[in-house]
């Protein structure tokens, strides 16, 4: 009998062999294609997401003649659409559509509000604008060396909220620039390279940026002579960019990246000769460092693992060009700036404290007007900003909420203006106080933001 | 009052103890990428997020081996103490970036 079993199961097993082969391959292509379907819900489409945020900012700024100039409860909505499409694993599409805009009122003025840097950054009208817009290409072998993937990208960057600025405003990544030197909108390319496995250097990447920050005054369309576009003799030129990228080193907790970058016929007002509207005074180059240490020390304890801690090191130069007086000097100048800060776990699930401090010289000059500050970009300070935050997450990573207060106190005038001699001359506080124009200039300021914000 | 205050750090030392994607990226620059050598968006993008889960339950048996099988010279830290303290943060960031995550490369 029991021989019987054994044959019995030894015929079933032979002839049952190719069928349950059959059946492994079917689940495993059922499989393939329950995974294809999928990874098409999920991404293969144009995917939005969406940031809608309302702050509440409490504003206060102090003349350096005593008076004061304030905004008790200053409320506004900020929505960004963001969007995305890999039609080809190594194709990308990017969109970024935003609107920003204060309650109750569209402002259309005025003066520089809406120049092409900031445009979506300051409060304007109820238009959806394009803020970020770009195509990337993701390359397997750079130049055919299988050890140095790369990627390319054309057109409207994501360039603000940078290296160390992202932590403020509670994003994880970082986008493209390092935060101390430029946050503004851009078009442009980069061309990146990984180079860490043909260096063996954990994280060493290479990027160069560049691209045109102004376009050269053109004659209109439809112009009466027919020269649509062509470049006005004697206008402004063409403001282009050129930068480099690099991170010597990142192994997830120790990220250090240095960034230089040259800027030509940047422009600003003479202030003798105001009338003459914008000029160009010359060329600007910068150089920076940054570093951030994501976790103090190996498992120590929970708090110190969540620990962020960053310092950046900046230095900025004017090239002006002959008899013009840039940042209100013929002379070639440096400036320079330093930025500290951390960021810590507090009392609950995922909420955080952050604390940060940064000053400036009589030259410094950042390309920081995008930044997310309504009493203009602290970064750019020239003399001592303190910055305190508090975020916490409601429902889930979805709604969150923060308290922020910002404090800038200036040792110079100018620190948010143009590269002529009207808006970026730097004056020194103590001078200005004695003068008859002491009430035209801003001793200090502070802004304490309460802001909710949705992101899905 | 030294007691309150010991109380206190005592709190904020360990109410912060939650899985987090973000440490998760971190953990997979600092140990796992050497062995793996790949990118941590590729590394994610090798599964849906439903097989992430099943890969990391039970202490992440089944990653261990699937990827100790796959990475043999990532099997010694795979089995290690210290990938048991990051695991749970490397889930949330597989599962952050997994392939059907709708997360797209982007130029940072």
């Amino acid at each position: 009998m029991n021989k019987l079993s054994v044959i019995t199961t030894a015929v079933l097993m032979v002839l049952s062999a190719p069928v349950l082969a059959d059946q492994a391959e079917d689940i495993a292509e059922l499989k393939e294609q329950i995974r294809e379907l999928q990874t098409k819900m999920g991404g293969s489409n144009l995917k939005f997401n969406a940031d809608y945020r309302v702050t509440m900012d409490n504003i206060e700024y102090k003349m350096a003649d005593g008076t004061k100039a304030e905004n008790n409860a200053l409320l506004s909505n900020r929505l960004e659409i963001g969007m995305g499409y890999q039609p080809f694993d190594n194709l990308v599409f990017h969109g970024l559509l935003s609107y920003n805009k204060a309650f109750g009122e569209s402002f259309t003025e005025t003066g520089n509000s809406n120049f092409d840097w900031v445009s979506n950054e300051n409060l304007g009208d109820n238009g959806l604008n394009v803020k970020e817009v770009y195509m990337l290409y993701l390359g397997d072998q750079f130049f055919g060396n299988e050890q140095i993937p790369w990627t390319a990208s054309l057109g409207r960057r994501p360039s603000t909220n940078g290296f160390l600025a992202n932590n403020r405003e509670g994003y994880d990544s970082p986008k493209s620039p390092l935060g101390h030197s430029i946050n503004v909108e851009f078009d442009g390319f980069s061309l990146s390279t990984k180079l860490d496995k043909v260096t063996g250097i954990s994280g060493m990447d290479a990027k160069l940026c560049a691209g045109r920050g102004l376009s050269s005054q053109t004659s209109s369309r439809f112009s009466y002579n027919g020269t649509d576009y062509a470049d006005i003799e004697g206008g402004i030129d063409d403001i282009d960019m050129i930068g480099l990228i690099v991170t010597p080193y990142n192994d997830g907790q120790y990220d250090i990246k240095a960034q230089y970058y040259f800027a030509n016929n940047m422009i600003g007002y003479d202030v003798n000769n105001m009338n003459a509207g914008f000029q160009d005074f010359g060329n600007l180059q910068n150089l920076t460092l940054s570093m951030q240490v994501n976790g103090v020390g190996e498992f120590i304890n929970d708090f110190l693992d969540d620990t962020v801690l960053f310092a950046s090191a900046s230095a900025s130069q004017t090239l002006p060009k002959d008899g013009m007086a840039m940042l209100g000097s013929t002379d070639k100048e440096t400036g320079y700036s330093y930025w500290i800060g951390a960021t810590f776990p507090a009392f609950f699930e995922g909420d955080r404290f952050g604390l940060e401090y940064n000053h400036g010289s009589k030259y410094w000059r950042s390309f920081t007007y995008g930044e997310d500050t309504l009493i203009g970009s602290k970064i750019a300070a020239r003399g001592n900003a303190y910055e305190a935050y508090y975020n916490i997450p409601i429902i889930g990573e979805t709604l969150y909420f923060q308290l922020r207060y910002t404090y800038i106190k200036y040792d110079y005038t100018g620190s948010n203006g143009f590269f002529g001699s009207a808006s970026g001359t730097p004056m020194a506080m103590a001078d200005v106080s004695a003068s008859d124009y002491a009430g035209m200039y801003v001793e200090s300021a502070q802004d304490i933001r309460a802001m909710i914000r949705y992101n899905y | 009052m030294k007691k309150l205050i010991m109380l206190t750090l005592g709190l904020v030392l360990t109410f912060n103890v939650f899985a987090d994607a973000a440490k998760g990226q971190k953990y997979y620059l600092k140990y796992l990428r050497s062995h793996f050598q790949i990118n941590g968006q590729e590394f994610a993008s090798q599964h849906l997020k439903v097989e992430w889960k099943r890969l990391f339950k039970n202490d992440g048996q089944r990653f261990i081996k699937e990827y100790s099988k796959k990475y043999p010279q990532s099997a010694e830290f795979l089995n290690s103490d210290t990938f048991q303290k990051i695991a749970p943060d490397v889930h949330d960031f597989t599962i952050k970036y997994a392939a059907d995550s709708g997360e797209l490369a982007s130029c940072n």
